[in-house]
Formats: structure tokens, C-alpha cells, sequence
């Protein structure tokens, strides 16, 4: 205990001393570090709502068209193409298929001129898709769809409030005036950016009658789902038949290269913390041989000159470590900000958890210690006779 | 009291510069008493200063054995070795040495605080020490603002803090104007009467070594008896 608060005393004196020094290495490393925890943090808030928007989906089977099938998405499928609904009943009489649920995408361009980001998928569906495949979708206020609705919407949380909808408002798309019924609560997941209508509506809007982009599927015996994916897509080739799991995959796939990019980017930051803070502990320790040796010739040990370099290094590290996570926190809740109010994307919420400031404070005190380490070993070591000689 | 802190048996000391052995010192036999006060006088690179650093214990001789207090110093740890230079002794520098950062006060309290003084009893005891060296109104003026002679004054409250047995002083007038050399080594001499304190005064200022109870010449590593008064 004395001999902690000794050390500290001697860092935080010797800091202030070249205190521009010590402030512009905390900033430097504080950069570093908040850099990071921002990536971090958007990253993992965007893992978190893809993971939400496909693991969450009650289906097994996503059937979408053809040129959709790099990307089985719904958003996708509308900008690439469309297949006949009568397909569905053909793709019924499989043995395995149980039910199929019909869906129409369209995207409105020009929604909001002045927020180019609030893009709404247009989702026609059946009054079956909330509890059969989006159970997790609930109502904040309102109704659902009707199957008797025809120019009728039910708005997701996100879209609905960056846009200021309320009940009764009507949005035109392609001449039709369609009525806000519903109002869903927040899921956290990409369903937040969508505007759910009938499917009957949205087709004669769009001028597609009997056009599907993209149809959740229900089997019978999940086990043979991947069999009859494989078996969709080789008899109806306008379409690509693929299994939720196969989605999922793709995303554990997705996930596995973001993991490994923010390990990278962590190492990076790591690097760069401990290279301003090594070089500005070379330069104060060189500054300080004479004081050294003498502290040395008074009877100081070794081991405390050691220590009083490294708690040198690690408050300097520390401080950037907490103002880093810090900013890093407040960026992330700005681009969080910035992307909800002007662009319109209330899905994606910046994940900051404890997880992500303690890998920002490890960091600092990985590079704290690093950093120190060679200073404080080349200075203790100093030879004191030729130490209090140095000028 | 008048018991032997340090000898030097046939101590020598050879440094190796560019290939070429030098000896620093050559067999050197000195005994200093406790509440002695020597000056050692000599030319530079008579090696005054080196003999001055293995008494100091800041380094081990290549021949030769040094005792302190009858103990054989090569056979010490290093960490036994700080202690004795933390709790006997006291050094004083040609260029104080102060740390920059610190006010006067707690220069003269660090080495009290390392060997764990209690805080009251050091703080009254460098105030004390500060106040005897006319420096009660300059205690909270860092080093860069007090003049060469107060600086030198703080170095030896320092070098007194832990009450050493024995002082060291490598050219302590070396960067002092002759007003403020003769008022330093006043002080060293009534430290050395008042408090018994056993001092050892490297300097090539002949005024300055009469301070001394005994004065040895050193020549070529060696102490010249011959010349020694």
C-alpha cells in the first residue's frame, strides 16, 4: 500500500512535468482506443440485429427468385426479379412442404427525399405471416392487416417513427394511398425498416399481379429440409430454394470474418497505443538518467525504479483507456443517432456492453504494461556511477 | 563513535576504454572513524572520484576488499548494499542533483519516505533539517527556483535526512562562487563538529579540503602518504 501510493505519486509528478507531452500521448492512445470500441460496438449492434432479423424467422424454407440467389434476401429479391404464385401451389404438393407463405417486396425510392436512409421494404403479406412466421413482431398500437385490407399497412417501429407515422396517416406509393392501421413495437432487427401490407394491394401497385419475391416455407420433417430445398430449386429453376439453417450458416460464416476483422483492429489500436506510449517513455526516461542514478545512489532499489516506469506507462494508458471508452461510447451513440435521424435506420442499435469497454481497458492496460516494460527494464539496469555521470 | 565505518584494503579499480586497461585506483588503504573528516584532494583522473564511489558502495573494486563497519561489501546483495546507502550514508553531488519536480521539502523527504520514516516524525524532521540550513522560507520553491547555494543546502538536508553515519561529498564547491563555497564548507564543518557525522570531501580546491580534519593527496590512483596532512 505505502509503496503503491508512492509509485503513484512519482508517475502523476513525473506525467505533470511534461504534462504537454503526457496529454498529447493520452490523446493519441485514447484515439486509438476509442476507435475501436466504436467499431466494436457498431459491429456487434449490427451482428446482434442480423442475428434477430434471420434466427428469429419461423421459417424453414426461403424460397426466392432465381437471380436472388447469392443473396436470399427480401430487400434483394425485389430490386432482381419476381416468380407466379401459382408456383406455390405445384411447390404444396410436396411430400415435406407444409406451408408456404406468399410475400411481395417492393421498394419505394423516393420516400423520404430528405432522409435517403429511411428505405422502408414494402412487404405485401398474407394476415398468416405475423403469427406463423414473425411471431416475435407485436403490436404497439392498432390492428394488423386484414385479409380484408387492401391499402392498409401495418408500419415497423423504426420506420414509423423516423417518418412520424401515427394511426389514420395515409402514404402514397405508386398512386395508391394506403392506410396506417398498426404500429409494431421495436424487435431490434431489420423487420423494424418495414412497412407490412396486403399482398393484393402491394401487387396492384406495383402493376405485378401474381408476383412473388420471396416465400417463407414450413416442412414437415426439418431434418429433410435441405433435401427439399435442393428439390425446389432443381424442379422450378426461376426460383432458389434454400434452408434456414443454410442462412444461418452464412451468417455464423459472416460473423466469423467481422470477429476475426475486429481482432485485427484491436491489435492495431494495441499496436499503436504501445508505440506512442513506448516512444514517449524512451524520451522521459532518457531525459532522466542523472535523476535516476542518483535516486539510485540514495538507496533507491532497482525494482522500484522499474515499477515507477511502468506505473508511468500504465496510468498514462489508464487515463487513455477511460476517456477512449468514453468517446468511444459517445461516437457510437452519435453514428447511432445520425444513422436513425437522417437516414432512417432505427434497426441498428450500437451494442456498447461491458464486454466491449473492458476489451478497451484491457487493451490499455495490455499496452501500459508493454510499453513500459522496455524502459523501465533498460533504466533500472543502468549502471549507477556512469548514470550520475551522464549529462 | 570513533569506531571504523569504512576500510579500504589494497582496493584497486581497472576499467577497460577502447581495449586499453586503465587503473583507476591502485592499491589503495584507507580507514575512516566515525565522526572523521577527510578531504581528498589530487588531480582529475587521480581517482579521487571512483575511490569516493566505492566507498559509496555505487560500485565493487576489481582488487582489493572494502569494509563497512567491518562487513566485506562484495559479499553484500545489491539489496543490502541500497540499504546501507539509504540508511548510512548520505551523498552530496557537484550538481545537487535535486529532483526537478519536487519542492525543496520533499526532496529532503523522498529518502525518508523510501526507508519508511514515519510520515509526522519526517516531516518534522525535514523541516527541521531546512531550518537549520537557513532555508525554512524557501521549503515549497522547486529546485529550478532556488540559487546555487540553496540548492546545495537542500542536498545536504537531504543527504542528513535518514541521519547517515558518513557523508560523501564529490566536489560539493564545484559549481558554488567563492562567497557561497566558503559558506558550504562552513556548514560541512560544523555539521561534522555538531553532529559527529563522518565526512569524506572529494575536491581539487585546496581551501576548501583545510576544512578537513585530515587532508590525503591522491596521485595516479594512489593515496600519496607523503603529501598527506
Amino acid at each position: 500500500m505505502f509503496k503503491r501510493m508512492l509509485l503513484i505519486k512519482l508517475a502523476a509528478r513525473n506525467l505533470s512535468r511534461r504534462r504537454a507531452r503526457s496529454i498529447l500521448t493520452i490523446i493519441g492512445v485514447a484515439i486509438a482506443i476509442a476507435f475501436t470500441v466504436t467499431i466494436l460496438s457498431i459491429s456487434e449492434g449490427l451482428m446482434v440485429s442480423f442475428e434477430n432479423s434471420i434466427a428469429k424467422q419461423g421459417a424453414d424454407i426461403v424460397i426466392v427468385p432465381k437471380e436472388a440467389e447469392a443473396y436470399p434476401y427480401p430487400d434483394v429479391a425485389a430490386f432482381v426479379g419476381s416468380f407466379p404464385e401459382e408456383l406455390l401451389d405445384e411447390i404444396e404438393q410436396l411430400e415435406n412442404v407444409k406451408t408456404t407463405f406468399p410475400v411481395f417486396t417492393a421498394i419505394p425510392m423516393d420516400f423520404m427525399p430528405d432522409k435517403p436512409g429511411a428505405m422502408p421494404i414494402l412487404y405485401g403479406v398474407t394476415p398468416e405471416y405475423f403469427p406463423e412466421v414473425a411471431p416475435y413482431l407485436e403490436l404497439a398500437e392498432g390492428r394488423y392487416i386484414l385479409g380484408s385490407d387492401v391499402y392498409t399497412l401495418t408500419a415497423g417501429f423504426g420506420i414509423a417513427s423516423v417518418a412520424g407515422l401515427s394511426l389514420g396517416d395515409s402514404l402514397e406509393f405508386r398512386g395508391k394511398s394506403f392506410e396506417v392501421v398498426g404500429i409494431l413495437e421495436s424487435s431490434g432487427s431489420m423487420d423494424d425498416g418495414m412497412l407490412y401490407t396486403p399482398i393484393k394491394g402491394l401487387q396492384e401497385a406495383y402493376s405485378k399481379p401474381g408476383q412473388l419475391t420471396f416465400v417463407p416455407v414450413k416442412v414437415n420433417d426439418i431434418s429433410q429440409a435441405e433435401a427439399t430445398a435442393r428439390e425446389i430449386s432443381d424442379r422450378w429453376p426461376v426460383v432458389s430454394a434454400q434452408t434456414q439453417k443454410s442462412l444461418v450458416d452464412k451468417f455464423t460464416d459472416l460473423m466469423g470474418i467481422v470477429e476475426a476483422a475486429n481482432v485485427g483492429l484491436s491489435t492495431v489500436a494495441l499496436l499503436i497505443g504501445i508505440l506512442f506510449i513506448l516512444s514517449t517513455m524512451i524520451m522521459a526516461v532518457g531525459e532522466r538518467v542523472k535523476e535516476i542514478g542518483t535516486m539510485r545512489a540514495i538507496g533507491i532499489r532497482r525494482s522500484l525504479i522499474f515499477q515507477m516506469i511502468i506505473t508511468e506507462s500504465l496510468i498514462t494508458s489508464l487515463i487513455a483507456g477511460i476517456i477512449g471508452c468514453l468517446v468511444g461510447y459517445l461516437l457510437s451513440q452519435g453514428i447511432a443517432y445520425i444513422l436513425s435521424e437522417f437516414f432512417g435506420l432505427t434497426y441498428f442499435a450500437p451494442l456498447v456492453n461491458a464486454r466491449i469497454f473492458i476489451t478497451g481497458i484491457i487493451i490499455a492496460i495490455v499496452v501500459g504494461v508493454l510499453a513500459g516494460l522496455y524502459p523501465a527494464w533498460r533504466i533500472s539496469k543502468t549502471n549507477i556511477v556512469q548514470a550520475l555521470r551522464y549529462e | 563513535m570513533n569506531d571504523i565505518i569504512i576500510e579500504t584494503k589494497n582496493v584497486s579499480k581497472a576499467f577497460t576504454i577502447g581495449g586499453e586497461e586503465i587503473k583507476a585506483l591502485n592499491g589503495v588503504d584507507l580507514k575512516v572513524a566515525g565522526g572523521e573528516f577527510i578531504s581528498i584532494i589530487g588531480p582529475s583522473g587521480s581517482g579521487k572520484t571512483t575511490l569516493l564511489n566505492l566507498i559509496g558502495l555505487l560500485e565493487q573494486p576489481s582488487g582489493g576488499t572494502v569494509l563497512f563497519q567491518e562487513r566485506d561489501v562484495a559479499k553484500l546483495s545489491e539489496r543490502e548494499l541500497d540499504n546501507l546507502r539509504l540508511n548510512k550514508m548520505g551523498f552530496i553531488f557537484q550538481t545537487f542533483n535535486l529532483m526537478a519536480n519536487f519542492t525543496a521539502l520533499e526532496n529532503v523527504l523522498f529518502p525518508m519516505e523510501i526507508a519508511r520514516v514515519p510520515e509526522k516524525e519526517r516531516l518534522e524532521r525535514a523541516k527541521e533539517l531546512l531550518g537549520n540550513l537557513g532555508l525554512s522560507k524557501r521549503m515549497r520553491h522547486k529546485p529550478k527556483e532556488l540559487s546555487a547555494g540553496e540548492s546545495q543546502r537542500v542536498a545536504i538536508a537531504r543527504a542528513l535526512a535518514n541521519e547517515p553515519l558518513l557523508l560523501l561529498a564529490d566536489e560539493p564547491t564545484g559549481n558554488l562562487d567563492s562567497t557561497t563555497t566558503r559558506e558550504i564548507t562552513a556548514l560541512l564543518q560544523q555539521l561534522n563538529e555538531e553532529y559527529k557525522i563522518a565526512i569524506i570531501l572529494v575536491t581539487h580546491d585546496i581551501q576548501v579540503a583545510r576544512a578537513a580534519s585530515r587532508t590525503l593527496q591522491m596521485v595516479d590512483g594512489r593515496l600519496d602518504i607523503s603529501h598527506s596532512q
